[in-house]
Order: structure tokens, then C-alpha cells, then sequence
């Protein structure tokens, strides 16, 4: 026969409310504020980071199987980047031939011009996106532009100057064969004509090597999506990319 | 809201952003000086969806460029040349009955003829009058031929077509008067020949 360890209940359970007790203080402070200091307990630091991990495994899983396979099943390539925080603040990376401006989408001015422009490929590419079921309504729009070196200024908002495309390659090549036409048909009827109307047309010939010269010096802008849970970490994925 | 680190005295302060989001919560709470706080809820990030994004986003094929210089310069031209012909056709009921009356040496007949069927033909002052009519609108919507989208491009190369139809109306009864304006004057060159011819001769005579 085993001896009882207490001779009576009340001593037992003064033990146990001592014990518990001393469980409970351990668990009211694991996080103390000690003279303007966070002073976090090891062991609740470990199990907050070990979570914090998991909890990027989890979002990291959950990003590949709602975007990056069903993209995949359907031949459509996008990039998974990983964890990283959302941001509400522009961020400007200098290089030293191009800088990197990543926005969130709201705080593009091409977007905030009403008319952010997509190449008719991409478009369709995002559209098919949704179509399949990439849950694109869940995702954060963040947009990186590469702009000339020292074009921007961080403490100032992006300039849509430096973001502005060059005109379609597509529209300029139609409009040359339109205008060879057009050419031909009157001005080359009417060559006296011609020197009077020549000057007028030397201001849109500067014009068009100007917008030239931009369009060599706008780069590759690239369209992210971040998947986020509640805790602002999001899984950025590269939904699209282009040069103009 | 149960939160253990969320001193119970702090009145919870609850605030709705305008932009859109994202995060279905909207309700987060401040944040007080010296007070470390843990929220239960997720913090709301100001942000649009790619969803959004992309429904308010336009095609790059179709944004407005700029003319090519000769389009430009054609259609200027084009324009000009279609007022030109409208203010003709617009002026052939006073100019028909002196056609009628000019002494042309060759082509009378065509010439007549060929009045006659660009006076009863309305569908020219029609056409015309489209042509005028889009070139104004053009004119306006591409900031005097500068910038616009293709469908422009295209308007301003029939501009210029349309002048060079114009032109050649023109240039049909333009052609027969230069014609017999160049045989009156070879004729008036011959008589005076003659005559210098026949006031020399006299002057040896003489």
C-alpha cells in the first residue's frame, strides 16, 4: 500500500494553489518593461520565434498552393521571393547606374494618374490569373520601378516623370507607315508646300528624339503580390514583369 | 477583446481608414506612449488588392503617341487642301457659267461636262463636309496633330487622302485652263513673232 503523500486534502490543496499560482506569475509577465527596456523571458522568446517561423512555413505553403502551382498548372511562370514585411512607405535602393523604387500600388502616380498602363500580354496574363482562381483580391499590390540613378528623392514623393513609359513601339511604327503614306499623297503632290510646313514639323521631330532618349532610360517596372496573414508578414511573389 | 498586455483602463481607440484594404479588419487601437502593447487583432496595411489593380489599369498599346512627323505634316496638308476643294465646290455655281463662257481652245466640251458633274454630285459635298467636320475634331482631341491614340493616326492618314482626292479634283479643270492658257500665250507669242516679223521686214523694205 502506497503512503499518502499529505496527510490531509487542505494541505494538498494549498500545495497545488501555491504551484499554480507560481505558473500563473511566470505566465502574467513573460514580457516586462524594465526601465525603458523589453525584457522578454528565454523561454517565451524561443516559442515566439520557433512560431514565427512555422508561421512563415505556413504562409509560405499556403502562397505556393493558391498562387505558384495553379500558375504553374496552367504554363504561366511567377517567382515565389519569400517572407518579407509589408510597407506602407516608399523604399528607394541606389545603385550605381540605375536606382530601385518599390511602392505600394496606391502610391504610384502612374496609378494615381488613373491610368497605369499594363502591356496587352500582361493584362492578359493577370486576367488569366484570376480566372484560374489565384486569389489576386487577398494580395497587396506593390510595383518596383528601375529609374535613372539619383532621379528620385527619398524624401519626396516618386515623380511620375520618371515613371512615365515611352510611347508604344507598336503605335510609332503604325504611325510611320501612316504617315509614309499620308506623305505621299499630298506633300509630295504639293512640294511647294513643303518648306513652309517643314519648320512647323522640326519642333515634333526634337520632341519624338526626346521621348526616345526617356524610353532607352525607363527600364523593367515588376508587379508583386503579397499574400499577408495577421501578422504583416506576407509571401511576395513576382506576378509580372516587362520591359517597355 | 481579451488581451492580457492591453491595460484595461486604455479606451480603446478605434479608427476606419478610406483607402481599401485587404486585411477584412479594419478595427486596430492605439498605441500609448511607454506602454508596450500586443493587439489580438491584425494590424490593417493601407493597400489595394492586384484584384483592383489590375481593374484600373488601361492597355499600353492603346495610350496616345505621338504623330509621326510626315503623318503630321500630311495631314496638315490634307486639310488644307480638302478646304480648299469645299470652298471650291462651294463657289462652282458662280464659277460654272464663266466656264461656260471661257474661250478654251481644247477640252471645252470635257470641261463643261466635268463642271457639271461636280455641281450635281452632292455626295462630293458630303464627303467633304465629314472630312471637314473630323479634321476639327482631330484637331482638338490630338491638341493640333501632336498626341493620340492609333485610331487618330488612322483618321489623320484618310485626312490626307481625302486632300489628295481633292487635289485631283482640282487639279482636273486647273490642268485644262493651264492648258489653254499656255495656247492663247504660244498663240499670242506666234502673232507678235509675226508681227515683229512683218514690222522688220517692212523696216528693210522701207
Amino acid at each position: 500500500m502506497v503512503a499518502p503523500l499529505y496527510k490531509d486534502e487542505k494541505q494538498a490543496r494549498r500545495v497545488v494553489n501555491v504551484v499554480q499560482e507560481e505558473l500563473h506569475r511566470s505566465l502574467s509577465r513573460p514580457v516586462r518593461l524594465v526601465n525603458g527596456r523589453i525584457s522578454i523571458a528565454p523561454e517565451i522568446l524561443a516559442g515566439t520565434l520557433s512560431t514565427w517561423a512555422m508561421q512563415n512555413i505556413r504562409l509560405n505553403r499556403q502562397t505556393r498552393a493558391l498562387v505558384e502551382y495553379p500558375c504553374r498548372s496552367q504554363g504561366l511562370v511567377v517567382e515565389t521571393l519569400g517572407e518579407y514585411p509589408l510597407f506602407t512607405e516608399m523604399r528607394l535602393v541606389q545603385g550605381p547606374i540605375t536606382d530601385v523604387v518599390i511602392v505600394p500600388a496606391e502610391q504610384d502616380p502612374l496609378f494615381a494618374s488613373g491610368q497605369f498602363p499594363l502591356p496587352r500580354s500582361v493584362k492578359t496574363r493577370m486576367q488569366l490569373m484570376e480566372q484560374i482562381g489565384v486569389p489576386l483580391e487577398r494580395m497587396f499590390t506593390y510595383i518596383a520601378h528601375e529609374v535613372p540613378a539619383n532621379s528620385v528623392a527619398m524624401d519626396r514623393p516618386l515623380p511620375l516623370e520618371a515613371v512615365t513609359p515611352p510611347p508604344s513601339a507598336h503605335t510609332l511604327r503604325q504611325s510611320e507607315r501612316l504617315g509614309a503614306i499620308a506623305h505621299v499623297s499630298t506633300i509630295s503632290a504639293l512640294k511647294g508646300f513643303r518648306r513652309g510646313l517643314t519648320t512647323s514639323v522640326r519642333g515634333m521631330v526634337v520632341g519624338a528624339l526626346a521621348t526616345g532618349v526617356a524610353a532607352a532610360l525607363l527600364l523593367d517596372p515588376i508587379i508583386f503580390g503579397a499574400l499577408a496573414d495577421e501578422r504583416g508578414m506576407a509571401t511576395w511573389v513576382v506576378l509580372a514583369q516587362w520591359v517597355w | 477583446m481579451h488581451n492580457t498586455f492591453l491595460p484595461e483602463q486604455y479606451p480603446a481607440v478605434e479608427y476606419f481608414t478610406d483607402a481599401s484594404s485587404v486585411v477584412d479588419e479594419s478595427v486596430v487601437h492605439g498605441i500609448y506612449e511607454g506602454e508596450m502593447v500586443i493587439d489580438a487583432y491584425p494590424p490593417t496595411y493601407p493597400g489595394i488588392s492586384v484584384s483592383d489593380f489590375l481593374h484600373r489599369t488601361t492597355v499600353y498599346e492603346e495610350l496616345p503617341a505621338p504623330l509621326a512627323p510626315r503623318l503630321r505634316q500630311g495631314a496638315f496638308a490634307g486639310m488644307a487642301l480638302t478646304l480648299v476643294g469645299s470652298l471650291f465646290l462651294a463657289l462652282l455655281p458662280t464659277i460654272q457659267p464663266l466656264g461656260a463662257s471661257a474661250p478654251l481652245l481644247l477640252l471645252h466640251g470635257f470641261f463643261n461636262a466635268y463642271l457639271y458633274w461636280i455641281a450635281s454630285t452632292p455626295l462630293l459635298n458630303y464627303i467633304n463636309g465629314v472630312l471637314l467636320s473630323s479634321s476639327v475634331v482631330l484637331l482638338i482631341v490630338t491638341r493640333n496633330l501632336r498626341r493620340g491614340r492609333l485610331p487618330l493616326h488612322r483618321l489623320a492618314c484618310v485626312e490626307a487622302i481625302g486632300g489628295s482626292a481633292n487635289l485631283v479634283l482640282l487639279l482636273i479643270p486647273l490642268s485644262i485652263i493651264c492648258i489653254n492658257f499656255a495656247l492663247w500665250v504660244l498663240i499670242f507669242m506666234v502673232i507678235v513673232l509675226i508681227f515683229a516679223l512683218i514690222v522688220a521686214a517692212l523696216s528693210v523694205v522701207l
